[in-house]
């Protein structure tokens, strides 16, 4: 299998309702795909979700370990890129995200922050940190 | 850089690092932290750091999240007893080992002093059992001035921060409710 350079970790404990939205967001960017992988890690088994990530070929790791670290070691055992993103459960990815991953480390970055938008259940934007 | 770390702290889905960066911390102390642990790991390694200011990633608000849940002050304290002592814990590992680094001062703020500061504005707290999280030290009080610089809060809610922890427990929650309704927007600034 192509070593990937992007490994993105998306964490989720518990909570079930967001989860597949973040995936998607993770699965539709601008970034082609050859370039990046998506790891769930939960500490939950659910029919619909599980069969959903399999049809979209995101690896799928079961792990009861409580602490948010426990679970990113165990998705770094298998992740392949030499970056990683995280992405919590009921966050988003917006569709230029990795792109501006991928060039950023490609241009040599060690550590990559970039400004987010704050919304509510409703979808609605509450707030914005970084530049509009 | 306070821009950058108050920025990434809350919310590690706007941060990337290289894979090795990650493996050589221990992980397995990272109880809640993750953004503080991503960003301390690759502060720690990193010789180039990019701050993209491009709104590219979606945080969501809501009733699940325990430290966004204010619906009341009631509840908000709650979830504070619940999270900090494993915040505590986590920063307590971070301490050991940004010590000597370029970035102790402001890592030592962000991700210890004022979660400390936080847990002992608490009126109703139990005794976590260590001498360094129960109480305020005067060497908390030093730091605390010395990262001045690294401050972003407004000037009411400095003076509320120092304060709160050395009121009795009744001035204590007169003080921290109020600043819960000043601040019930402050989450987002």
């Amino acid at each position: 299998m192509a070593n990937k350079y992007i490994s993105v970790i998306v964490i989720a404990y518990n909570r079930r309702k967001y989860l597949l939205q973040a995936v998607r967001s993770a699965l539709q960017q601008t970034l082609p795909k050859d370039l990046y992988e998506v790891i769930v890690v939960k500490n939950f088994r659910d029919e619909t979700i599980d069969r959903r990530l399999e049809e979209w070929g995101v690896a799928n790791i079961y792990s009861d370990d409580t602490s948010q670290g426990g679970k990113i070691r165990e998705a770094l055992e298998v992740a392949r890129g030499e970056v990683i993103s995280v992405l919590e459960d009921d966050d988003e990815f917006l569709p230029e995200k990795l792109a501006g991953v991928y060039a950023a480390f490609k241009s040599g970055a060690d550590y990559y922050h970039n400004g987010f938008v704050f919304i509510n259940e409703r979808g609605e934007v509450l707030a914005k940190r970084g530049l509009s | 850089m306070q821009g950058l770390i108050h920025g990434a702290l809350g919310n590690s889905s706007a941060i990337s690092v290289r894979k090795f960066t990650l493996e050589k911390i221990e992980l397995k102390n990272c109880e809640l932290s993750l953004d503080a642990f991503m960003l301390t790991a690759g502060l720690l390694s990193a010789r180039i750091i990019i701050d993209d200011p491009r709104h590219l990633t979606v945080f969501r608000v809501h009733s699940q999240h325990l430290g966004f849940d204010r619906s009341s002050f009631e509840v908000t304290q709650a979830n504070a007893l619940k999270i900090y002592p494993r915040i505590l814990s986590d920063a307590t590992y971070l301490m050991s080992i940004v010590r000597g680094s370029p970035y102790e001062r402001v890592i030592k703020y962000y991700t210890f002093l004022s979660q400390k500061l936080s847990w002992l504005a608490l009126p109703e707290r139990p005794q976590l059992g260590d001498p360094e999280l129960d109480s305020l030290r005067p060497s908390d009080v030093l730091e605390w001035v010395a990262s001045l610089p690294y401050h972003r809060h407004h000037l009411r809610f400095i003076a509320i921060e120092l304060l709160a922890p050395v009121l009795p427990k009744a001035f204590k929650r007169v003080l921290v409710e109020f600043e819960f309704k000043l601040s019930a927007r402050r989450v987002l600034e």
